[in-house]
């Protein structure tokens, strides 16, 4: 079973087409060219040039990152709580709370975009970026409380009620005890929330505004109609961003990014 | 004691879900169901359903789904069962590659197909320049070129989902049934499968939601005649500016969506049941 051909053959197909396409277009982003062609004609590093200085790509890169971090920050200030109280104490209704917690992965992230845009949006005068963070925050929120409640799930709370009968007050004996211990599990769900709302595209669909839009909302209308390699270069860069990230963590902090 | 504490540690998060998803994404989903008189209606889910246009859409996203999900499971058990008996150092370079993807945004991947599969891409380069076609395929902005753009999105969720499970499956129940004289590919069948079910239910699951709900594949890779609900919300909405119809649309997307979740759940927990008895 081991050795077989025809599983290997299945498994490097499958490879090739996961992740050839994004190889053949590092190629393409390289043209001298403004047709999108494969073996490239030339080399430049003109797109790349383009892609790092056109505005509404600039504006976008900031906006993205920004609510990005924020609704990441955002998720765990609300999420690690709920997820502490949910691992550590009984309570009745405690299933309720938890699955209350979870229920924004019941609806989809575009309609969440457009509910945010109907029905809180106005409330909150209008504010596109402060629309945006709340978003991400509730597509991380459901996320964290997952990951950090399987970290806490393994910590040995009596390690936490011995600092406690030794006269520490709770938040303390909080972080001295219960956060370093699941230190990786937040490092590594920190990354991936934040990659995650990086990366998305559904709910800058609704929330937007010509001054005020996600990089790949920013990207995707710049598509439309046309596609030069500007729009292959930026993806380029982005891919470079996953990879170093995924780097960074593996090897200064040891944390394996796995979804 | 410990009730008030729980209380104190959740509520910053149980009232920001209520005041910034709960309550506006209920009051679009009730909004839709008041005519103009402000009595309960489904008249307008009656005309949107009345809709061939809506009915296809509707179709066709649950049938790409499948299809997807289908594909997914097909391709993903073999591969999965051969990543999961790789040497450690090779397992985890196959599985970062499947990982990079799935951090990589879907408008990336769906451009990915656009340099490929368009009237100017790669493939159509290649084969004009081969002699195979005199003129260019027109593959991209279709069914195929959408449903090609889903499996590469939602690939790694399912290894990824499989890998897991299969790894702890012990190669002697397979050696078992090969010296008992079962062929080989049955032995897989018969043995590897039936315990990769709960892999492939969450793999599943988080395909076919996926796939449901996805947004910048079937903008970017589908056309005008492949509308999906995704993008019909988004032409209701963005376009038409008719905000009764799209609200709707998004109704029927967290029906579904919840329908979904909560079958795939009735099988696992049906087949966890099984397995304990």
């Amino acid at each position: 079973m081991k050795k077989n051909p025809l599983l290997l053959a299945i498994t490097i197909l499958t490879y090739i087409f996961l992740v050839g396409p994004m190889l053949i277009m590092v190629g393409t982003s390289f043209s001298s060219t403004a047709a999108v062609s494969f073996p490239p004609t030339g080399f430049s590093w003109q797109w790349y040039q383009k892609a790092l200085t056109l505005p509404s790509f600039q504006r976008g890169f900031v906006t993205s990152l920004s609510v990005s971090l924020i609704g990441t920050v955002v998720a765990m200030l609300l999420g690690i709580p709920a997820a502490y109280a949910l691992n550590k104490y009984r309570f009745k209704g405690k299933a309720l709370v938890n699955g209350f917690f979870l229920s924004p992965t019941l609806v989809p992230a575009l309609v969440l975009g457009f509910a945010l845009l109907r029905s809180f949006i106005p409330r909150i005068g209008g504010s596109i970026y402060i629309g945006l963070a709340v978003g991400y925050t509730l597509i991380a929120l459901p996320y964290i409380i997952r990951t950090t409640g399987s970290a806490m799930s393994n910590f040995d709370f009596s390690i936490e009620e011995a600092a406690r009968s030794l006269g520490t007050p709770a938040v303390p004996a909080f972080f001295l005890t219960v956060i370093p211990n699941i230190r990786s599990g937040l490092i590594s769900a920190f990354i991936l929330a934040f990659i995650n709302s990086f990366n998305d595209v559904s709910i800058g669909v609704f929330i937007s505004s010509p001054g005020t839009m996600t990089l790949p909302t920013a990207m995707q209308s710049l598509i439309i109609g046309r596609l030069d390699p500007t729009i292959a270069a930026a993806s380029v860069l982005l891919m470079l961003m996953t990879i170093l990230l995924m780097t960074l963590s593996e090897k200064l902090l040891g944390i394996k990014l796995r979804r | 004691m410990r009730k008030r504490w729980a209380l104190i540690l959740c509520a910053p998060g149980i009232v920001f879900l209520v005041l910034c998803c709960a309550w506006p994404v209920l009051r679009v989903v009730l909004q839709t169901l008041y005519s103009d008189t402000g009595a309960v209606s489904f008249a307008g889910y009656a005309d949107l359903f009345g809709k061939s246009f809506f009915r296809n859409s509707l179709l066709r996203t649950l049938r790409l789904a499948a299809i997807t999900t289908l594909v997914c499971a097909a391709v993903g058990i073999p591969v999965s069962f051969y990543i999961s008996r790789m040497a450690e150092k090779r397992k985890s370079l196959a599985i970062s590659l499947a990982t990079f993807p799935l951090l990589t945004s879907a408008i990336v991947r769906s451009i990915c197909w656009i340099v490929l599969l368009g009237k100017k891409g790669v493939i159509n380069n290649v084969l004009l320049a081969v002699g195979l076609i005199d003129k260019p395929l027109s593959i991209l902005y279709t069914e195929t070129s959408m449903l090609i753009g889903y499996i590469q999105l939602f690939m790694p969720l399912m290894l990824l989902s499989l890998v897991g499970v299969m790894e702890s499956i012990d190669d002697e129940l397979l050696q078992a049934a090969q010296t008992l004289g079962c062929p080989r590919i049955l032995a897989f069948m018969k043995v590897v499968v039936p315990l990769s079910v709960s892999g492939l239910i969450t793999g599943g699951m988080l395909v076919f939601t996926g796939t449901m709900t996805a947004y910048a594949t079937p903008s970017l890779l589908g056309g005008t005649k492949t509308k999906v609900l995704s993008t019909l919300l988004d032409q209701y909405a963005n376009i038409n500016s008719d905000w009764m119809s799209a609200s709707m649309v998004a109704a029927v997307m967290i029906f579904f969506t919840i329908v979904v979740n909560v079958l795939f759940s009735q099988i696992a927990g049906r087949l966890n049941r099984r397995q304990d008895a």
